[in-house]
């Protein structure tokens, strides 16, 4: 069978995972504790970096051309929780440590808790990429580390 | 002349600089005021704009993380020409942001008697004090974390709010209200 298109779903709310997952962060003290701010930012981090040169960003993953179109009109986006840290603030064992650590409290913040979207109902995410090692950016300046879980959204039928 | 150990992102420090220009085919020294965004490009004035088309910039003296940063940035300005170069050097910078006022503090709850605030970096400053009730609580925070951690605090509302300072004044911010269990 073919997919054919239907413009009964409203267009996929991918990034309302993403506004939740960040509005679980900011909220958990241990978490602006290690960031030095509530430094946890959705889809991408501001031109001027925290000053405490540690910091969340927090996006979904983006595939090359299109979703794919399903039936059911639900939607798993992959959201990267991407931690980063300015080499002159951490480096070596210690960035690592920290990225590791950061790493921990966004998994006990998130995994197999509810998250709370805008429209229809979210799935508990469930880490499906484990952070990865701590990698520079030269761009930056920075290391940086992703781990990635994943979000399935209900359909939410227009009316 | 003292320059600042460090450049403060997103503050602004604005100079006066020498640079040798070697467009002409033979080196020729002029200055001119630049300004740079802590952690940002170097900005040349509308009067050379000119020649940036033409010219390459490197920063050779001046505040350490300026150096690296512009040095790390030099291929933005390469690209647009390249063919000569020019040879900046920091004659006066000084910093020339005025402290601004923080915004409300965000409280979270963290455990009982304690929370976690954190809150928006303030322009200029050096450091931050919490206040609670219009009392100074917890330890100065320095400018390169926007956070504090308050424990032992009675049950009740109360009003937390950020005083920020350069060392020389201090401007103090709006109170939230939470209440603390």
């Amino acid at each position: 069978m073919r997919y054919e298109h239907s413009d009964t779903y409203l267009p996929p709310r991918s990034n309302e995972a993403v506004d939740a997952v960040v509005s679980r962060l900011v909220a958990n003290p241990a978490i602006l504790v290690q960031l030095g701010g509530a430094n946890v930012y959705a889809h991408e981090a501001p031109a001027d970096k925290p000053p405490s040169g540690k910091w969340i960003v927090v996006r979904e993953r983006q595939e090359m051309g299109g979703d794919i179109e399903t039936m059911s009109g639900l939607v798993s986006p992959l959201v990267l929780v991407m931690t980063e840290c300015r080499r002159g603030v951490l480096s070596g064992a210690a960035a690592r440590t920290w990225h590791a650590t950061t790493h921990d409290l966004v998994a006990a913040d998130i995994l197999e808790q509810t998250i709370t979207v805008t429209t229809g109902v979210a799935s508990m995410p469930r880490r499906e990429l484990r952070p990865s090692s701590a990698m520079p950016d030269a761009d930056d300046d920075t290391t940086y580390s992703t781990a990635g879980y994943r979000v399935t959204l209900s359909a939410e039928v227009a009316s | 002349m003292t320059y600042p150990d460090m450049c403060t992102i997103g503050s602004l420090y604005t100079g006066r600089c020498r640079y040798q220009d070697e467009s002409y085919g033979f080196a020729l020294q002029k200055s001119a005021d630049v300004s740079v965004k802590g952690g940002g490009l170097l900005f040349l004035p509308k009067t050379v704009a000119g020649l940036v088309a033409d010219l390459a910039v490197s920063v050779t003296t001046g505040p350490a993380s300026a150096r690296e940063k512009q040095t790390g940035r030099t291929s933005k300005v390469e690209r647009v020409g390249g063919r000569s170069m020019v040879h900046v050097e920091w004659l006066d910078v000084a910093a020339s942001t005025t402290l601004g006022t923080p915004g409300a503090p965000t409280v979270v709850s963290n455990g009982a008697g304690a929370v976690v605030l954190t809150w928006d970096p303030v322009a200029g400053a050096t450091s931050y004090q919490v206040q609670v009730g219009g009392v100074n609580a917890g330890s100065a925070v320095p400018a390169t974390a926007t956070v504090q951690s308050l424990t032992g605090l009675s049950a009740g509302s109360k009003q937390f709010r950020i005083v920020a300072t350069d060392g020389a004044t201090s401007t103090t911010g709006s109170a939230t209200a939470h209440t603390v269990t």
